[in-house]
C-alpha cells in the first residue's frame, strides 16, 4: 500500500492530486513513528482514540480495511473499494488526471 | 512340542478364515448411510489436512525451507480440492438431505457451484435453519455473479428464503442480501437520470421495510457486538444515499494526526484519492 502510494505522489507530483488518509490507529505516537519510517508524506485526519470504531468512519460506513475512495475535482465520489485494488484505482486516476489534459500526446 | 506349534499355526489359520467371512458377510448389510458417507469424508478431510499441517510445521530451518513449505502447501490445497470433489459429489447425489446445506457451504463461492446446485437448495432447504450460515457470506460477496443463470437462482433461493423460513433471522438475512444486491446492480447500470431516481426511490423503500420488519434481528457482522440488522440496514441506506459513485463526497472536517483541524473540502479542485487506513 505505502508503496503505491508514494509512487503515486510521485507520479502526480505537477497534477491536481492528493492523497488524503483517515487514520485509525489509536496511539499516535508510534504511529508518527511510522510515517517517519515509510515517509507518508501525505497528511491524515484522525479517526480519534476509539480507533476503528471512531467517528469518521463510522459516518463512512467503513467495514473493513483499507477502504478506498477517489473523488474528482468536484468532489464526486468515482470509485471505491475495499482492499486496494492497484490496477483499478490506477486506471481511475489516469482518466481524472491525464484523460482531461491530452496536450502531452 | 513340535505338534503343539502346528496346532497352533492351524488356529491362527482358522481365526483368520472366520475373521474374512464375517466381514465379508457384513458388508453389504452394513452399507453406510449418506449421512455417515458425509461424517467420514469430512473427518478424513480433516485428518489428512491435520498430518499435512505436521509436516508442515516440522519443516527445518534451512535454505530449502521455503520451497519445502511450498510444496507442502500445495499438496494441502491438493487434497483440500480431492475432498471438496468428493463432498460436492455426495451432496449432488443426495440433495434431499440434511447435509446437503453444509457441503455446499465449502463450494458456495467456487466456480463449481451451478445454478442446479441451487436449485436442489431452494426446492429441498429454504426451510432449514442452517441455511442461514450457508447465505450468511453472501451478504459480503453479494449474488452477482457472472453467470446470469446463477444469479437468478440465488435471487429465488433468497426470496423463497424470505418467504418461506420460519426463523426470523435467516428471512431478514435474506432480505437484507437482496436489497443489498440491488443497490450493487443500481451502481453499476444506474440507468438514464429518470429512470435512476426511482429506482433509488424504490431501493431506499425496500430498506425502510427491513429496517421496520427484521430491525430487531442480529446484524450480519457477528464482531460488532450489540449491532442489529436494524442499525447495519440504517447505515448501508446512509451509504447508498450520501456515499455511493456519482454523489458529491460528505464533508468530512477533524484535525489531522498533529491536531490541526482541517476539511476535506479544502483539497476541492484536487482529485483525491482518500484513504481509510491503519498501520497495524
Amino acid at each position: 500500500m505505502y508503496p503505491h502510494e508514494r509512487s503515486l505522489v510521485k507520479k502526480y507530483k505537477d497534477q491536481p492530486f492528493a492523497i488524503i488518509g483517515v487514520n485509525s490507529d489509536r496511539d499516535k505516537t508510534s504511529l508518527k513513528k511510522r510515517i517517519e519510517e515509510e515517509k507518508i508524506t501525505w497528511r491524515s485526519f484522525w479517526n480519534g482514540p476509539q480507533g476503528t470504531g471512531g467517528p469518521i468512519s463510522k459516518e463512512w460506513n467503513v467495514s473493513g480495511w483499507p477502504t478506498l475512495y477517489i473523488l474528482d475535482q468536484k468532489g464526486v465520489i468515482r470509485y471505491k473499494s475495499v482492499g486496494s485494488n492497484e490496477k483499478a484505482m490506477d486506471k481511475i486516476l489516469h482518466e481524472l488526471l491525464e484523460g482531461s489534459s491530452k496536450k502531452k500526446e | 512340542m513340535k505338534i503343539s506349534f502346528r496346532v497352533g499355526n492351524l488356529l491362527v489359520l482358522i481365526i483368520l478364515m472366520t475373521g474374512i467371512g464375517t466381514y465379508a458377510e457384513d458388508k453389504p448389510t452394513k452399507k453406510e448411510t449418506p449421512e455417515e458417507q458425509y461424517k467420514k469424508l469430512e473427518k478424513d478431510q480433516y485428518d489428512s489436512r491435520e498430518k499435512i499441517l505436521k509436516k508442515y510445521r516440522a519443516v527445518p530451518d534451512s535454505p530449502n525451507q521455503k520451497s519445502e513449505q511450498q510444496k507442502i502447501l500445495k499438496e494441502y490445497s491438493a487434497i483440500s480440492d480431492e475432498f471438496g470433489e468428493k463432498i460436492l459429489q455426495l451432496a449432488r447425489e443426495n440433495p434431499q438431505e440434511s447435509f446437503a446445506v453444509k457441503a455446499y457451504a465449502g463450494v458456495i463461492f467456487s466456480d463449481k457451484l451451478t445454478p442446479k446446485d441451487v436449485e436442489n437448495l431452494q426446492k429441498y432447504h429454504s426451510k432449514s435453519k442452517e441455511i442461514g450460515s450457508l447465505i450468511l457470506s453472501f451478504s459480503f460477496r453479494g449474488i452477482n455473479t457472472k453467470n446470469p443463470e446463477l444469479t437468478s437462482a440465488l435471487s429465488a433461493l433468497l426470496e423463497s428464503i424470505v418467504k418461506d423460513n420460519p426463523e426470523k433471522d435467516n428471512r431478514g438475512l435474506a432480505q437484507f442480501i437482496l436489497v443489498k444486491s440491488e443497490v450493487s446492480k443500481f451502481e453499476k447500470e444506474p440507468g438514464n437520470e429518470s429512470e435512476a431516481k426511482k429506482r433509488a426511490a424504490e431501493i431506499e423503500k425496500r430498506f425502510n421495510k427491513l429496517i421496520e420488519k427484521y430491525g430487531d434481528c442480529p446484524s450480519v457482522y457477528a464482531f460488532r457486538k450489540g449491532e442489529t440488522l436494524g442499525d447495519l440496514a440504517k447505515k448501508e441506506l446512509f451509504e447508498f444515499q450520501h456515499l455511493r459513485v456519482g454523489l458529491v463526497a460528505p464533508e468530512i472536517q477533524a484535525e489531522d494526526i498533529d491536531g490541526v483541524k482541517f476539511k476535506l473540502s479544502d483539497y476541492r479542485g484536487k482529485v483525491i484519492l482518500l484513504d481509510f487506513w491503519g498501520d497495524w
